[in-house]
Parts: C-alpha cells; sequence; structure tokens
C-alpha cells in the first residue's frame, strides 16, 4: 500500500515535470516559418530576413527555417497554417488584407484568419491611386467629376487591389468599371502607362519608377505622410479613415497557440526587426519596416475588419 | 553604353568570373537535359548560393544557366524523345528519327550550332530594339496578345501533319485543361472540384514531363531493345562535324527561328514553347518538301533550336523596359535582383546598365560555351542510344519523377505527370498529336484572358480588335495560315488543269 502511493506520488511529479518543461522551454526545436509565396519576392525576402534574425533572440536560440510554400496566391500556405498545432513551432507570414478576403466575399476555404494568433506585423505598403502622366484626371475631386466611369485595371476580384480600389471608390463615391485579368501589379501599371484604362492602386513602391519617368502621375497616397512631391495624402484629400490602405505583411501563429508562447514570438520578431543586420538590410534594399508587437497587430487586423464591416459594398463585384 | 559592355565582358576573362560562368553552364546543361527540371528550377536553387556574391558575379551564374538550359533540353530531345524543358518539344519531332537511323551525332552538332547562334542572334536582336524597348513593349495590350494567341492555336492547324481532325481534338482537349484552376478575371475556381492542388491549373511542366518524358518511356519499353532501331554496329556516331556544316547550309533557317524567337520569346508566359514550335511550323511551310519532316529531316531540329535559345533575347525585352518578367526565368532574375538592392523598373536600364549587361554578356557566352561542351560529348551522349530500354525506362521515369518533384515539393504534380503518362501513351497508340495538345494548353489562358480584358478595355465592343493596327495584321495571318492547307491545294490544282 505504501509502496503504491509513493510509486503514485512519484509519477505525479514527474507528469507535473513534463507538463511545466513543456511550457517552460519553449522552444526546444526549429520553428518553421511558413512563405506560402515563391521565393524572389517581396513577401519572401522580407520574411526570409526576419527568420534570420530571430532564432537569436529566442530563448535556446533554436533556429527559424523559412518555408516556401506557394500556390493559389497563399491559400496553400494559409491552410498549413491552419492545421498545425497550436504548440508556437509554426508560424507563417500573412498578406493582409488578402488572406481575409476569400472568407468575406464567400469563397470556400479551409482556414479561418480570424482565428490566427498575431505575433507581429513586418511592414506594410500603403497604396498610391495613380493615373498616366497624360491622363487629364489629377486629383480626387478629378475622379468624381469625369462624367464617366473611372477605368480601373487590376488583378483579378477578390485580390488586394481590386478590394483596395473597391473601398477607395466606395467611400469617395466615384463610379469604378474595373479592367481585371492583369498577372500582377507592374503589369497593370504598364497598361496604365499604355492606355488600357484610366488608373491604377499598387504600393508606392512598385509605383517609384514609374512616378519618377514621369510615366505615372499619383492622384493621392494613402500613406501618412506623402513621399511624393506634389501628392495629396488621403487624409488631405478630406478622407482620413482610409490612411493606411495597403498590404500589410503580418506574421501569425497557428490557431490555438497559447498566449504566452505567442508573446516569446512575438518580442523575437521584434528584436528581429531592430537589429542592426535587419536594419542595414531595409536601407540597402529600401524596404523599411513597420513593426508592430503581436497585441498592436491584432488591433491592426481588427481596425480592417471593421472597415470592411462598415463598407459591405466595398466587396461587392463592382462591373 | 559601351563601357558597361566592355566590363561586363572584362568580368568573364577574370578567373571568378569564368567559374562561375562554367558553373552556371555545367547545371544549366544537367537540369535542361533531365525532365521534369529545368532553368527555373535551376535558379531558384541557386538563389541562397548568390546572397554572399556581388551582383554582377550572380548574374553571371545565372545567366549561364539561362543560356544553357535549352541546349541540355535538345539533348534528351534528340537521344531519347523526351524533352528536356518545354520548348524542346518541337526538337523531337525529326531530332529522334535522326537519332533512330544512327545519326544521333549529326542532330546533336546541329543542335549545338544552331543554339548557340540563335542565343547571339536573339541577343543581338535584343541590343538593336533595346532603345525602342519601352514602345515596343507599350505597343502590345491585351488585344494583341489575343491576336497572337489565336495565331498561336491557328498555327496547330499546321503541324497534325495530316492528322487534322484528330490535331483538333487533341487541341480542344488542351484547351479545356487550360481553363481549370483560378480565374484570373472573375476571381473564382473553375472545374478544380474542390481539390486545392487544381487551383493554380493543370501545371505544364508535369503535364509535359508526363506526356512527353513517361509516356514515350512506356512506349518504348513496350517496343523493347533500345533507341536505335536495327543494327547498332552499322551505326556510325561520329558524324557531328556534319551537323554543325548543315547549319552554317540552312541560314535563312536560323535567321527566322532567331528572330521568331527573340519576337515571340518576349511574351510573357509562353514565350519558349511556342516560338519554338512556330518555327518548326513556319520551316515545314517554307519547304519545298514539307512531308520530308517528321522523318529527321536535319532542318527539323535547326529551326526550333535556334528559337529557342533566340527566346532569352526576347524574354529581356519586357524584362528590361518595364520589369515585366518576359518568361519564369526572368522572373526569378528579377527577384535575384530585387535581393541585391537593385529595383528593376523602367529606369532599369539607366541606373544599372553595368547588371544588365553582365546578363545579356553571361546569356551569350554561355550560349556558346554550353554548345562546344555539348559537341566535345556528342559523341558519348549518343551512346545512350545504345543502352537497352529495361535500364533506360526506369532511370529516366525515376529521375523525371524526382525533377517533377523538386518543383514545388508537392506529390499532386507526380500525380499529374504520372496520369498524363498514361494519357500521352495512349496518344501515342492512337496516333493523336501530343504537341497540339500542349500548344493549347500553353496559350488556352492567354487567349481567353486577354479576351476579357480587351472586352473590358474596349466596352464590349469587337472594334477594339480590328480597330488597332497590329491585331488586325495578327488575325489576318491567323486566317490566312488556316486557310493555307487548301490554298495550297487550290494553286497546286489550278497548275494542274493549266
Amino acid at each position: 500500500m505504501k509502496s503504491k502511493i509513493i510509486l503514485s506520488t512519484a509519477a505525479a511529479f514527474v507528469a507535473a515535470g513534463f507538463v511545466g518543461n513543456a511550457q517552460a522551454a519553449f522552444p526546444e526545436k526549429d520553428i518553421t516559418f511558413l512563405i506560402p509565396f515563391s521565393p524572389g519576392g517581396g513577401m519572401d525576402s522580407t520574411s526570409r530576413q526576419v527568420a534570420k534574425n530571430m532564432g537569436k533572440y529566442l530563448p535556446n536560440k533554436v533556429n527559424v527555417v523559412p518555408k516556401n510554400v506557394p500556390g493559389a496566391g497563399g491559400r496553400k500556405g494559409y491552410g498549413l497554417l491552419a492545421k498545425a498545432g497550436g504548440d508556437g513551432y509554426t508560424i507563417s507570414v500573412i498578406n493582409m488584407p488578402g488572406a481575409i478576403i476569400p472568407q468575406l466575399t464567400g469563397q470556400k476555404v479551409n482556414f479561418d484568419v480570424t482565428k490566427f494568433v498575431w505575433v507581429g506585423r513586418m511592414s506594410t505598403s500603403p497604396y498610391l491611386f495613380g493615373v498616366s502622366g497624360k491622363s487629364s484626371i489629377k486629383t480626387v475631386a478629378d475622379l468624381k467629376n469625369l462624367g464617366r466611369s473611372v477605368k480601373v485595371l487590376s488583378t483579378g476580384f477578390g485580390s488586394t487591389a481590386y478590394t483596395g480600389a473597391s473601398i477607395f471608390k466606395t467611400v469617395v463615391g466615384f463610379p469604378v468599371q474595373f479592367v481585371t485579368g492583369y498577372k500582377g501589379s507592374k503589369q497593370y501599371i504598364v497598361g496604365v502607362v499604355r492606355g488600357d484604362g484610366d488608373a491604377g492602386i499598387a504600393p508606392t513602391q512598385t509605383f517609384n519608377k514609374f512616378v519618377k519617368s514621369g510615366d505615372i502621375h499619383g492622384v493621392v497616397t494613402f500613406e501618412e505622410k506623402s513621399s511624393f512631391k506634389g501628392v495629396p495624402t488621403i487624409a488631405e484629400a478630406g478622407y482620413p479613415e482610409l490612411t493606411g490602405l495597403g498590404v500589410e505583411r503580418m506574421v501569425a501563429a497557428a490557431p490555438g497557440t497559447p498566449a504566452n508562447i505567442a508573446k516569446i514570438l512575438s518580442d523575437a520578431v521584434g528584436k528581429a526587426i531592430a537589429d542592426t543586420d535587419s536594419q542595414a538590410w531595409a536601407k540597402k534594399t529600401r524596404r523599411p519596416f513597420g513593426h508592430l508587437s503581436g497585441a498592436d497587430t491584432q488591433a491592426a487586423v481588427d481596425k480592417a475588419l471593421a472597415i470592411f464591416k462598415k463598407y459591405p459594398a466595398a466587396l461587392a463585384k463592382s462591373n | 553604353m559601351f563601357e558597361s559592355a566592355t566590363e561586363a565582358l572584362a568580368l568573364l576573362f577574370t578567373l571568378k568570373g569564368s567559374l562561375y560562368l562554367c558553373l552556371g553552364v555545367g547545371i544549366g546543361l544537367v537540369f535542361g537535359a533531365i525532365p521534369g527540371l529545368g532553368g527555373t528550377t535551376a535558379i531558384a536553387l541557386l538563389i541562397p548560393l548568390t546572397f554572399g556574391m556581388q551582383p554582377a558575379e550572380a548574374i553571371t551564374l545565372i545567366g549561364g544557366v539561362m543560356g544553357s538550359v535549352a541546349f541540355g533540353g535538345s539533348i534528351s530531345a534528340i537521344l531519347l524523345n523526351t524533352p528536356g524543358i518545354a520548348p524542346n518539344a518541337a526538337t523531337c519531332f525529326d531530332g529522334f528519327p535522326l537519332a533512330q537511323q544512327g545519326k544521333a551525332g549529326m542532330a546533336i552538332g546541329a543542335a549545338a550550332t544552331a543554339s548557340s547562334l540563335g542565343g547571339i542572334l536573339g541577343v543581338a536582336i535584343l541590343m538593336a530594339v533595346i532603345p525602342i524597348a519601352k514602345e515596343i513593349v507599350l505597343l502590345f495590350g491585351p488585344p494583341e496578345f489575343f491576336a497572337l494567341a489565336i495565331l498561336g492555336l491557328g498555327a496547330i492547324a499546321l503541324s497534325t501533319g495530316g492528322k487534322f481532325l484528330r490535331g483538333l481534338i487533341a487541341g480542344g482537349v488542351g484547351l479545356a485543361l487550360a481553363f481549370v484552376g483560378l480565374d484570373a478575371v472573375n476571381g473564382g475556381d473553375r472545374f478544380t472540384g474542390d481539390v486545392e492542388y487544381l487551383l493554380d491549373g493543370v501545371r505544364l511542366v508535369p503535364t509535359l514531363t508526363g506526356v512527353f518524358a513517361i509516356a514515350e518511356m512506356i512506349n518504348l519499353t513496350l517496343k523493347g531493345g533500345r533507341v536505335v532501331s536495327g543494327d547498332g554496329a552499322s551505326m556510325k556516331i561520329s558524324r557531328v562535324s556534319d551537323g554543325i556544316v548543315s547549319v552554317f547550309r540552312n541560314v535563312p533557317i536560323l535567321l527566322r527561328g532567331s528572330a521568331i524567337g527573340a519576337f515571340i520569346g518576349a511574351i510573357p508566359g509562353v514565350g519558349g514553347t511556342v516560338a519554338s514550335f512556330l518555327s518548326y511550323a513556319s520551316t515545314v511551310q517554307a519547304s519545298k518538301n514539307p512531308e520530308s519532316f517528321g522523318t529527321g529531316n536535319i532542318q527539323g531540329v535547326i529551326a526550333p533550336e535556334s528559337a529557342n535559345n533566340a527566346k532569352d533575347g526576347g524574354a529581356l525585352i519586357p524584362t528590361l523596359a518595364f520589369g515585366i518578367p518576359g518568361s519564369a526565368e526572368m522572373a526569378i532574375f528579377l527577384g535575384v535582383l530585387i535581393l541585391h538592392g537593385l529595383e528593376p523598373g523602367p529606369m532599369m536600364l539607366v541606373e544599372h546598365e553595368g547588371v544588365v549587361f553582365s546578363l545579356i554578356v553571361a546569356v551569350a557566352s554561355a550560349a556558346i560555351l554550353a554548345s562546344i561542351i555539348g559537341l566535345i560529348l556528342a559523341r558519348w551522349l549518343s551512346l545512350i542510344t545504345l543502352v537497352d530500354v529495361h535500364i533506360l525506362a526506369p532511370t529516366v521515369v525515376a529521375v523525371a519523377l524526382v525533377g517533377v518533384y523538386a518543383l514545388h515539393n508537392s506529390m499532386g504534380d507526380v500525380a499529374v505527370a504520372m496520369i498524363f503518362g498514361i494519357i500521352g501513351f495512349l496518344m501515342i497508340r492512337y496516333d493523336y498529336p501530343r504537341i497540339t495538345a500542349v500548344i493549347a494548353l500553353v496559350l488556352g489562358e492567354l487567349a481567353e484572358r486577354s479576351y476579357h480584358q480587351s472586352m473590358m478595355i474596349g466596352d464590349g465592343s469587337y472594334s477594339i480588335f480590328y480597330g488597332r493596327p497590329i491585331s488586325a495584321v495578327l488575325l489576318i495571318a491567323t486566317v490566312l495560315i488556316i486557310l493555307s492547307p487548301s490554298i495550297r491545294g487550290w494553286l497546286r490544282n489550278r497548275k494542274r488543269e493549266a
């Protein structure tokens, strides 16, 4: 009888030790950083840079190993994150609002972005709305007074550009006719220069060279402070709630990841970004970071969802 | 401008520069020859290696790969009737019969020479066009792309070799497959049956690997023996010089092939495959004895091989003009530029001249180097045709499937390759031309998307197609091409009556 009590007590201690260890020892092995996009692009390079420097800021100095899982515009990778266990060993870069548009527009997906556990934001690319350098449209007011629909060139319905332009036109209130089917932002910007349509919306960085060469004229920028000479911000144009409209690169852990593990990851992301190596990279490649902690990222995501809720028309198909 | 060109050339003469070029060429030849791999996979795998390099060095390495992949692929096309990469498909038509007749050395010699000269011509065309590159890219919008896609689809009629109805059926199946996946225009998914893998559509490389490589190996296995028909002892392997000379005897074909390659290679996404095919088809058209093609006419090797190397020069046109990749390899090349802090875009030539010329020099040099290596190794490579099929077939299938898996770490790709291996074999068995299905698969998506875009741009009116000069001309050319067999027949009958 006595031996039984000793045995079971000992077993209890051992068990408690294991459980306690599992929590306290995170991470015990390498962490996988999913990149649902092809190698070589902006998502990929930014994620790899952060992954490179994250390891040393994690307890036990494990490696953070990037893994490209491209497919279906990111959906393959997001699906993998949704299925991964909530143990903190799988994180992923998430393109917002790209990742959440499918479920908001009723498409069938095997992941729920609202269940992801946010661990930080790496960078943000606010949009610019541009027209051809030869266009008669110069200001936001011109868009409203054109007397016909503004032909906006874009990637397909459901893409971030289509949705961004949709929100813009819904809030400001000017008619738009979309021409979709372009394979990427460079393609439709060239389309604008060519005269396929009137305008296009894309991250400011993508437009940089075109504005510099005079092929594109910026109508309004969604940055907080305009980096283009003579181009007003959306706040200056009278619609401050749209400040920040663009693409954001978040990092999320799998659904169900406990808060303390999420905090460890969030701190590591922040330190990796602040690291001198990352800052030097950002300067060299002209891709500045826009870090937010895990908690602030959650707030940013909520804000974006609120705008979609406020303007449901922005998610409907326009043509 | 000349300064940067000479600087780029000078890099090649340094030890480091030539080492990177040779490494790139070696990798390009191997990856090109193995069905299922290819330039895109090779460059993607090399990206991490380039992190520590200077931009010019990284680009020499990548240019080395780009310039040699197409020739590497021609080797398997000729020896095994299996294109190493999609643009080599047309080389199989006459290259493989030559190998079967024991003339593999000659075919490889011709392919090597056509590849290197085609590559140089492609680059020369690029250099001539660079000053107006921007204007050219701006001239070609969705209506022009639609017209070009229709032209390519119409040219399928030229290639059916008498099996017109079967060619159309195969083309129709290819078109149907082209529409599977995410719709770029409306954003929804079509014909995917909720299978997530199919959201990206029927992928070209696994399909091609199956339909050509695996199907061919199944066919060969059932036939038994070896690639070379007849007694191996009577075969002459060393006719490589004949092959080289034949290219210089057919300069017009070389020039036409290079021009088609450079021009069509500039169309993002379709370039190489359609270019080599159109070059082959137009050569057949222009020939005095078109029936000889498909039985081992050396011209049928020269035409596509010059085109599929010239395409690299063409693919650089939109890449340099606007930073829009003209091909999958160019897309990754742009990614490498970004990684090294160089921003591609309309000002790329102005701001990054040195880098641009490094690539051009590397691609041209790689084409030459690859051909030299190929010519040296031609005799030994031809020995593959003597290997018994019981060893050859499993090896090729295994390597091809590994290559296909290596693309995206996806078993879905492997499954597609195997399924199309069986379908491809059935097509061989029942004599349905596979190339028409492949061309339709490649062009279908472009044709449909461009059509919808044109309709949106033109506000629903068809006048957008004939109102613009370039698309109008292309559409008329398409009509002429489709009618050409009947026109020819009619002319021939009139001559007879006269």
